[in-house]
């Protein structure tokens, strides 16, 4: 199959340089934001962007471009931690289940897939929150657990292929077990494709935490969040757009980066991958 | 791979195709609404009344249904504040003001035909007044020593001691007539004398009134009533400006306020309540319990930031717990200026130099989690740390309220004349001060005004020293309603919602007439869906073998059973019973181990969970806990709006999809085909309810051509509500459609390299008609499975979309439950969800092992 347009240097280059912005302005809203983001100045509020306020301020009078700096703390946090989630349980259920010859494991493993996979993230974290309350941990598990089947089919789908080849037959000769295979073998000879993924999912992760928090089911206040930004900003949209402008590129931004990077990578580390949409 | 899959796609386009049509051919016929006299009112209300026996207790959304519209008192007060004859026509005051005699109405009668007399009357008040009586208004009847039946129209009330605000009280809503014979079902049936009937309640939704054609006194212009609950302020704006709500008299959004004013079909008043708002402390347990530490939270608190930046500017500041409307309102918004300073110095004091950590609860109401924020950040600015902590009213109820489990709260104090509560030392905030007490109780004793007027001035003073709570506001009541909507009150001297005045100017606008095509609508849908699915089926079977279907029907069930299984061990480990969340206060032993029974609840986990599967398999997915109405009919209401959102916003990302895609392959590495790549690539990254918002802003808010949310229901017809979901089936759609076109493209550039594709070519196509004609059928293989999965994605993803255009689908109905903790409603949408998913997958597999030979491992 072919490609889609192929995003090519530019392509990988912009991935870069956005995903850089955000990992950037997250590290940096650690030790400075040009405003507290949870200063509020009634006097201030609702002001249209300006010199002293580049993005505006909110209906509590907070500066909106230390909020969105803030923001991207929480939106790359929980994605990260996500996709970690996802990485550490899937590719090792991946990596087990094509070990197996006597196909119980892979049929277990794959058939637990699909349970998580019937169950959009959406729907898994609308299921914590009733239970557990809304908050980040809740966002995280089940943003984490929509990865996992991801990663899991993804590795299988790799090692299945490596388990072929003769280095793999060769260790097997020399009486390697499965497990020390698949450990010394196999899993540095997949790390490229599961690094593109990872960023794949990162990007889809960002945009499931905006979501959540949309609804009032991710980063409970006071912590910043551009989801919640934006719920915040419904109302007084009418009077002040800048508020649900901003909050919405950031997210925007953030996750066309991380794809694009995921994207570009993949071509880079391998031309022949199939592209998927 | 030659002609097979071009007729494949064909049927599975047709069918789909047929079954959209279906909708839409059912949604029209159910349309044609019935054109009527208005004079039926739909009244929005921020709080669901716990019950409809207003002797009960003190919960004001109870008056808000029943004051003055079911039950009625021996006087009322009017919109001024002053008190009005009600079913006493008269009264005479004893020169020593200790014998009041009522001359009562002559034939009135209870709903249910029970006389009204003299006797009922002694009745109603001896059982306020009984020791054991749970009546908000009992210590308010302290000073009667004796009420008698002197004959049937006339009744006598003896005081101890004179008491100047006896016939206040005796106008509020707990001190209403009832009967003996329909009392004790009043909080689910409530049976008054009022102009009104009570007709129905579905729980967490509405409650109706009819007007009672044989009242006493002049019939009510309004025939009917419903009063419906929406207690999102985002939510009561979408109602309003969609149509659902015809006013909301206590507006719970003054962000919007500005909004409505500008709109010439919405009247908006800002009047005043008895409402003071307070940064509640809890002075049972330290640090706050320390004179110097209230003191300080005091000086910490900037009234007027909290006042704009929580109300935007609607309330008036107040010093101490007393409203600026009473004859004896001092002044007291300066005994504590804003001064950081000064309440640094006050913490260092009292040893919390360097600063202190504290609770803050919050209500569900705007105000409350507005101010919360506010009031947050102001301390921190003197070294106190806040923590927020968001609770539903029950939870409210039960851990502040009741249980004095808290540090600081914000909550309006709705009750006129409430001052008696800071002589309770068991009320929620705990003060303790015989002062104060000593003070009330001088008070009690005396007539004269301006002897009392000292005396109040005094306990405000008092009050403000001790700085019991954080005195912020006193709450302002905005009203909106219809233009041509007369007799509402402006103020509310008394929190009710007084309708025996209330009419429509003119006869204009159609009734709401109930919808026939909702079940229809859903019925179609649901069979033509099952009639596709049992076409592939059947196909699969014919063409594939059994083999490979039974082992895709095997994994759905399998897949099924294990998210079952999920679902209800998620909500089983969930804390908190629902029997004792639904009674909330009122819990008693007795009453919460039938409620379990009723529930099934003290059946085990394993019976239960077979029970909810065995219910399930045929269309019985439990009884809300809290409509108590089929779970099952819940969600097929919903559907109606969420599985047209979804058909819609399939259609659309179809549309745009085949063109662009086949235009962009037909150009294949050229500047149109990067041109759509970069917008596809865009409208993957962008969230569609930012899209959604976007939308809003240009298409509502710019250029009004669409209403900003809601719903007005497919009983209009199909017009209104199809425009009604066209922004949000345009937001679902975009990140779709981009998914889409990526697919298919690449589908479409891989046919490029075809023979078939050569040969066509040679014969003189172009690049686009070869692409369309013989291209297109064959790329449709791989964006099946694409477009299978996003009918899933769609329902799911629209969860959200209905939240941004509050439209009252699948989303809506599961974010109340989880409020409300309505588990086995969140398990029931889960499920269906689900299942959607799932049943997806399985046809899709089915339809790729048709077209796919090689899929089908097992037939060999």
């Amino acid at each position: 199959m072919s490609a889609a347009p192929r995003p090519g240097r530019s392509g990988l280059a912009l991935g870069l340089v956005l995903t850089g912005l955000l990992a950037g302005a997250a590290v940096l809203s650690l030790v400075w934001t040009p405003y507290d983001p949870a200063a509020q100045d009634i006097g201030r509020r609702l002001l249209p962007p300006s010199a002293a306020h580049l993005l505006g301020t909110d209906h509590f009078g907070r500066d909106v471009l230390s909020m969105v700096m803030a923001g991207a703390r929480a939106s790359l946090g929980v994605a990260l931690a996500a996709t970690a989630i996802g990485l550490g349980v899937g590719a090792p259920l991946g990596l087990l289940a094509a070990s197996r010859r006597d196909g119980v494991v892979d049929e277990a493993v794959m058939r637990v897939n699909d349970i998580v996979f019937a169950f959009p993230a959406l729907v898994l974290a609308i299921l914590l929150a009733a239970v557990f309350g809304p908050g980040a941990a809740g966002a995280i598990v089940a943003i984490g657990l929509f990865n996992v089947p991801v990663f899991a089919r993804l590795t299988r789908a790799g090692a299945l292929g490596q388990w072929s080849r003769d280095y793999v037959s060769a260790a097997r000769a020399a009486g390697r077990s499965d497990l020390a295979i698949s450990i010394e073998h196999i899993a540095p000879n997949l790390a490229g494709l599961l690094i593109v993924q990872a960023a794949i999912q990162a990007a889809l992760g960002v945009g499931a935490e905006a979501g959540l928090s949309y609804v009032g089911l991710g980063v409970q206040p006071p912590s910043p969040s551009w989801g919640r930004m934006l719920n915040d900003a419904q109302t007084l949209a009418g009077t002040a757009p800048w508020l649900a402008v901003f909050p919405g590129l950031a997210i925007a931004l953030s996750v066309l980066g991380l794809s694009l990077l995921g994207e570009g990578l993949r071509d880079r580390l391998d031309p022949a991958w199939e592209r998927r949409p | 791979m030659n002609q097979r899959p071009l007729r494949i796609g064909g049927r599975v386009l047709a069918l789909a195709v047929a079954a959209v049509l279906t909708v839409l051919a059912a949604v029209a016929g159910g349309s044609g609404a019935l054109a009527a006299a208005k004079d039926d009112l739909t009244l929005g209300a921020q709080l669901e009344p716990p019950n409809l026996d207003p002797t009960l207790g003190a919960s004001v959304a109870t008056d808000e249904v029943v004051y003055a519209n079911v039950f009625e008192g021996l006087v009322r007060i009017g919109p001024d504040g002053g008190v009005r004859p009600g079913l006493a026509e008269s009264w005479d005051i004893s020169p020593d003001g200790l014998i009041y005699v009522f001359h009562l109405r002559r034939s009135v009668r209870f709903h249910d035909g029970a006389p009204f007399d003299a006797a009922t009357a002694k009745f109603a008040l001896d059982r306020a007044r009984a020791p054991t009586s749970p009546n908000a208004q009992r210590p308010q009847l302290a000073a009667v020593r004796a009420v008698e039946a002197v004959d049937p129209a006339t009744l006598r009330v003896t005081l101890s001691r004179p008491d100047g605000g006896l016939l206040d009280v005796l106008g509020w809503g707990g001190l209403v007539m009832v009967a003996p014979n329909s009392i004790a079902g009043a909080a689910a049936r409530p049976v008054g004398t009022g102009p009104f009937r009570f007709a129905g309640w579905r729980r967490g939704d509405s409650i109706v009134l009819t007007r009672n054609p044989d009242y006493w006194g002049r019939p009510a212009p309004l025939a009917r009533v419903t009063f419906k609950f929406i207690s999102d302020p985002t939510a009561a704006l979408a109602a309003l400006k969609a149509g659902d709500v015809d006013a909301f008299p206590y507006f719970p959004a003054p962000e919007s306020l500005a909004q409505l004013k500008s709109d010439p079909r919405f009247k908006v008043t800002v009047g005043a309540t008895e409402g003071e708002t307070l940064m509640a402390m809890n002075q049972r347990r330290p640090p706050l319990n320390d004179l110097r530490v209230r003191r300080a939270l005091s000086y910490a608190i900037d009234r007027k930031a909290v006042i704009e930046g929580a109300m935007f500017g609607y309330g008036e500041p107040i010093g101490s717990h007393f409203s600026p409307r009473d004859p004896g309102y001092v002044d007291l918004t300066g005994r504590y200026p804003h001064d950081p300073a000064r309440a640094r110095a006050l913490l260092a004091e009292a040893g919390y130099r360097d600063g202190l950590s504290l609770t803050m609860k919050l209500p569900p109401t705007g105000y409350a989690r507005r101010s919360g924020e506010i009031l947050a950040a102001q301390l921190a600015q003197v070294g106190v740390r806040v923590r927020l902590e968001n609770l539903e009213w029950a939870q409210w109820l039960e851990q502040v309220f009741k249980n004095h489990q808290y540090d600081l709260t914000v909550v309006s104090h709705t009750e006129p004349k409430d001052y008696d509560i800071y002589g309770r030392p068991d009320y929620y905030f705990g003060y303790e001060s015989p002062p104060v007490r000593a003070l009330l109780a001088q008070l009690d004793a005396t007539r004269e005004p301006p002897e009392r007027l000292r005396l109040l001035g005094l306990i405000q003073r008092q009050i403000a020293d001790d700085a019991v709570n954080g005195f912020l506001f006193e709450f302002p009541k905005l009203g909106v309603w219809r233009a041509d909507l007369d007799g509402l009150w402006t103020d509310a001297p008394i929190e009710v919602n007084d309708l025996t005045q209330v009419r429509f100017r003119g006869a204009a606008a159609a009734g709401a007439a109930p919808s026939a095509a909702a079940p229809i609508l859903v019925v179609a849908a649901g069979g033509a869906a099952a009639l596709a699915a049992a076409a592939l089926v059947g196909l699969a079977l014919f063409r594939a073998g059994p083999a490979y279907a039974g082992r895709r029907l095997a994994i759905l069930v399998l897949t099924l059973l294990g998210a079952s299984l999920v679902v209800f061990a998620v909500t089983e480990i969930a804390p908190g019973d629902p029997a004792s969340f639904m009674m909330g206060l009122n819990a008693n032993p007795q009453g919460l181990a039938s409620l379990r029974a009723e529930l099934d609840l003290d059946q085990p986990a394993p019976a239960r969970y077979l029970a909810w599967l065995a219910g399930m398999a045929h269309g019985d997915f439990g009884l809300s806990y809290t409509y108590r109405t089929p779970v099952a009919d819940l969600i097929l209401e919903r559907l109606q709006v969420s599985l047209p959102l979804a058909l819609y916003a399939l259609a659309l990302a179809a549309a745009f999809a085949f063109p662009a895609a086949v235009v962009a392959a037909a150009n294949h590495r050229r500047t149109v085909d990067r041109a759509i790549g970069g917008l596809t690539q865009l409208g993957v990254a962008a969230p569609n309810f930012w899209l959604a918002m976007l939308l809003v802003l240009v298409f509502a808010v710019g250029l009004h051509w669409t209403s900003a949310g809601g719903f007005p229901g497919w009983r209009e017809g199909l017009w209104p509500g199809l425009k009604a979901l066209t922004l949000p089936a345009i937001a679902l759609a975009a990140p779709q459609a981009a998914v889409l076109t990526r697919v298919l493209r690449a589908a479409l550039v891989d046919t490029l390299s075809q023979d078939y594709m050569r040969t066509a070519r040679a014969r003189g196509l172009s690049r686009l008609q070869a692409l369309w004609r013989h291209g297109l059928p064959n790329a449709l293989v791989p964006t099946l499975t694409v477009l299978g999965l996003q009918i899933s994605f769609l329902l799911a993803g629209g969860v959200i979309i209905e939240t941004v255009f509050f439209l009252p689908g699948l989303g809506r109905l599961v974010f109340q439950a989880i409020a409300q903790r309505d588990l086995i409603v969140v398990q029931g949408v889960v499920m269906t969800l689900v299942l959607a998913v799932a049943v997806t997958n399985f046809v899709v597999d089915l339809a790729y092992g048709l077209v796919d030979p090689r899929l089908r491992g097992d037939r060999r």
